[in-house]
């Protein structure tokens, strides 16, 4: 009797336990948000769009995968924000582990040839050239979610593709602008509408806005900061490197009068001291001490939070040059970690179900930060079209040229020529010879040529 | 086969056979870290190749002879050398004085001490931040007091010559509490009975000083003028957070430009071993003429 009821009672035991293993998964399947949920969720996004099950080939467990980028200012909270957003609200159990560092590009340079980068990398697109061998050609996010390529600013996708394939998806566009403070104008008897429509109007509002004993400068040009520079430089003397016939590249520096003629108007307001000296004018300009600067949007966030009364508005009316940059996913990434960081950038533009276009990722970016859109969706929103300072920015949507600062965008080296643009700016203020300061230019400048596109192609 | 092991393990018992084992660590740490790195650097530096080490063409010396030709490489030695040559001899100097007056110990030399060793402890990258800050031509403390005091408005690090100057005064600031401490421990060295037999003999404290602390420390000043002509020699991270080599290239050391070339201009690696080569010969160079002075010094 007493075998018998120590068998009935284990075999309670045993039951019961099974049971309550059972209970639980069922019980873990309809309420959390990760793992096993993970399934469900994909392959509902991917087959309503796609009609293609994304997910055989995905583990339903968890995670975690590393995410490098150099988003130091401000706007670097804001990207934290969404990242731990994602992280405890995306249905896939994926963790994104951000690791934001000023010395992003010595860590690149280090760690890709190595195997060691992270999955997921913002850079700026220049990089598929500089280090395309370490990135995966990413042409399987159009099948892997719901994202389509028709969605995107044609040109902001151009920046991102190498020989035909899609190696980034456009994160931000890195536009310059002008920048004036509305007080500063209004104090110097200009008006607080009106922003200078060419060079000589710069410099003559300049002048009249500076005031050396209240620490007021009319003009705020960065010193040796070559894209802010080239950003005026090339509104009449256009790009630096240009395609010649026959695949071969011209360097446009020497004899170059519109070059000379920029450089002569920049020497002068240095001169008269109507410009720092200085290469931190952001906080400057923070500071309510300069009147009229380009920069890019990720000033306007900072001039908001320190209460400046400013406009934002294309340089001379010209379209608005710069660098687009990207999420790449290098050849560290395994196959579920590369559609990890696929799912994270779907959620970037597309948030979790319901979740309205301005309260995404990139809506946030565009009308919190004010960077002007490269996703048609959100430009076409109503929130988007009644900011007032993104609509004055608008992109023009065909014009290639439109978005890029100081080469032709195919020109492999563009990266390294922010640096000659600054030497040579730096060069001229400190009293070396226009002349010559762009023949040191136009040298370092075929030398990169040489370096980039090979020996034999440069221009005669 | 038990014989065998018997004679290996009395081989090895021997002191002098021992010996070898024990230095076995650290010498296999040196090879690897050292030895091997200095002959590959130099392989490298007769390479065209980039940051990715990929793809690599032998080109000889071509390297060492454009940069010989480079304004840019020569501007920076002329930077380095004239960077060492100021930094250094006024830190001695610093160092000695402030270690002579804080020698005994007493709670505000140790006091004191503590605080001129603070800056040491601080990262590089922190100390050109905040002196960038402090020094801005526009918004910086330093600049506002030195205009309060009726000197002008001075743009502490964007004017040619004077920028050299902060970036020097910066450095001092920086280390010489390291030196101070070394030459106050050997100061403290210095048996106090010929300090006793000198004012007996009438000595003050001006030529005791000079006969009597000086010779003795001369062990440790050794030392220490080395390692800080090597380290100026080697100045970067303070150049890079503070001027990045500018204003026009008048504070680009010779790392700084190797740095640029090797990470952020081109990426070419094997040019910049090429230059980081020229630098370890200049270094060799002083070391060994120092340690021939000092030779013939302690001689």
């Amino acid at each position: 009797m007493k075998k018998k009821l120590v068998l009935f009672l284990t075999m309670t035991m045993v039951t019961a336990s099974l049971s309550a293993c059972g209970g639980k998964a069922e019980q873990t399947n309809a309420d959390a948000p990760a793992a096993e949920k993970t399934e469900v969720k994909a392959d509902e996004t991917a087959s309503e769009d796609k009609g293609a099950d994304t997910t055989a080939e995905v583990t339903a467990e968890p995670i975690t995968v590393d995410f490098w980028n150099s988003w130091t200012g401000s706007d670097g909270d804001v990207l934290v924000e969404k990242v731990n957003e994602f992280n405890s609200t995306n249905p896939w159990g994926i963790t994104i582990n951000m690791d934001i560092t000023p010395e992003f590009s010595e860590r690149l340079a280090t760690t890709l040839p190595t195997g060691d980068c992270a999955p997921l990398i913002l850079s700026g697109t220049g990089d598929r050239f500089r280090y395309g061998d370490y990135l995966l050609p990413i042409d399987d996010i159009w099948e892997n979610t719901s994202l389509a390529e028709a969605d995107f600013n044609e040109n902001a996708m151009d920046c991102c593709k190498m020989d035909g394939s899609l190696y980034a998806v456009p994160f931000q566009n890195s536009l310059y602008y002008m920048y004036w403070n509305k007080d500063l104008f209004e104090k110097a008897g200009l008006d607080p509408e009106a922003p200078p429509k060419n060079f000589d109007e710069w410099a003559e509002y300049a002048s009249k806005i500076t005031d050396p004993d209240a620490n007021v400068y009319g003009s705020g040009m960065f010193m040796s900061y070559g894209c802010h520079q080239f950003c005026l430089m090339g509104v009449e003397g256009g790009w630096a490197i240009t395609k010649a016939d026959g695949g071969k590249w011209n360097v446009n520096f020497k004899d170059n009068e519109n070059y000379k003629k920029y450089l002569e108007w920049m020497k002068e307001v240095y001169t008269k001291g109507d410009n720092p000296m200085e290469n931190e004018i952001d906080s400057m300009f923070k500071a309510g001490q300069i009147g009229i600067m380009v920069n890019g949007p990720w000033l306007a966030a900072g001039a908001d939070e320190a209460g400046i009364n400013y406009g934002m508005c294309k340089v001379f009316g010209t379209e608005p040059r710069g660098d687009v940059a990207g999420f790449f996913i290098t050849n560290s990434a395994t196959d579920e970690e590369k559609l990890a960081c696929e799912r994270f950038i779907q959620w970037w533009y597309t948030g979790n179900e319901g979740t309205a276009i301005e309260d995404t990722g990139v809506g946030v970016w565009s009308l919190k930060i004010g960077f002007p859109t490269a996703y048609n969706p959100l430009a076409e929103s109503d929130a988007y079209k009644s900011n007032e300072r993104l609509s004055a920015l608008a992109l023009d949507s065909t014009s290639k040229d439109s978005i890029w600062i100081i080469t032709d965008p195919d020109f492999k080296g563009w990266a390294e020529m922010i640096g000659t643009i600054g030497t040579l700016a730096e060069s001229v203020i400190y009293d070396t010879p226009i002349d010559e300061a762009l023949e040191a230019a136009q040298a370092e400048a075929e030398e990169l040529v040489k370096t980039y596109e090979g020996e034999d192609a440069l221009a005669q | 086969m038990g014989k065998r092991i018997q004679g290996i393990r009395s081989y090895w018992n021997k002191p002098y056979h021992a010996a070898y084992l024990f230095i076995l660590p650290a010498a296999i740490l040196l090879l690897v870290f050292n030895v091997i790195p200095l002959f590959a650097s130099f392989y490298i530096s007769t390479l065209d190749i980039g940051i990715a080490i990929d793809k690599a063409t032998f080109v000889g010396l071509d390297n060492y002879i454009e940069a010989l030709h480079d304004s840019r490489f020569l501007n920076s030695i002329k930077v380095t050398i004239f960077f060492t040559a100021v930094e250094v001899p006024i830190q001695m100097v610093m160092g000695l004085v402030m270690s002579a007056l804080l020698t005994k110990n007493t709670f505000t030399n140790k006091l004191f001490r503590s605080i001129y060793f603070l800056p040491i402890i601080c990262s590089a990258t922190a100390i050109g931040i905040m002196f960038q800050i402090i020094l801005h031509s526009n918004v910086g403390i330093v600049t506002y007091w030195v205009r309060m005091l009726g000197f002008g408005k001075i743009n502490f690090l964007y004017t040619p010559g004077l920028t050299m100057g902060v970036v020097i005064a910066v450095s001092l600031w920086r280390t010489f509490g390291i030196s101070t401490i070394i030459l106050i421990s050997a100061m403290q060295n210095v048996p106090s009975d010929y300090y006793e037999a000198a004012y007996i003999d009438g000595a003050g404290k001006v030529r005791q000083f000079f006969s009597i602390t000086l010779p003795c420390i001369m062990p440790a000043f050794w030392f220490l003028l080395m390692t800080r002509v090597i380290g100026s020699l080697q100045v970067f991270d303070l150049i890079y957070t503070l001027t990045d080599g500018g204003p026009n290239f008048t504070t680009e050391t010779l790392v700084a430009y190797v740095y640029t070339k090797a990470f952020d201009r081109g990426s070419r690696m094997g040019y910049a071993t090429a230059m980081s080569e020229f630098l370890f010969v200049f270094i060799m160079i002083i070391t060994l003429i120092q340690y021939y002075v000092m030779s013939k010094t302690e001689d």
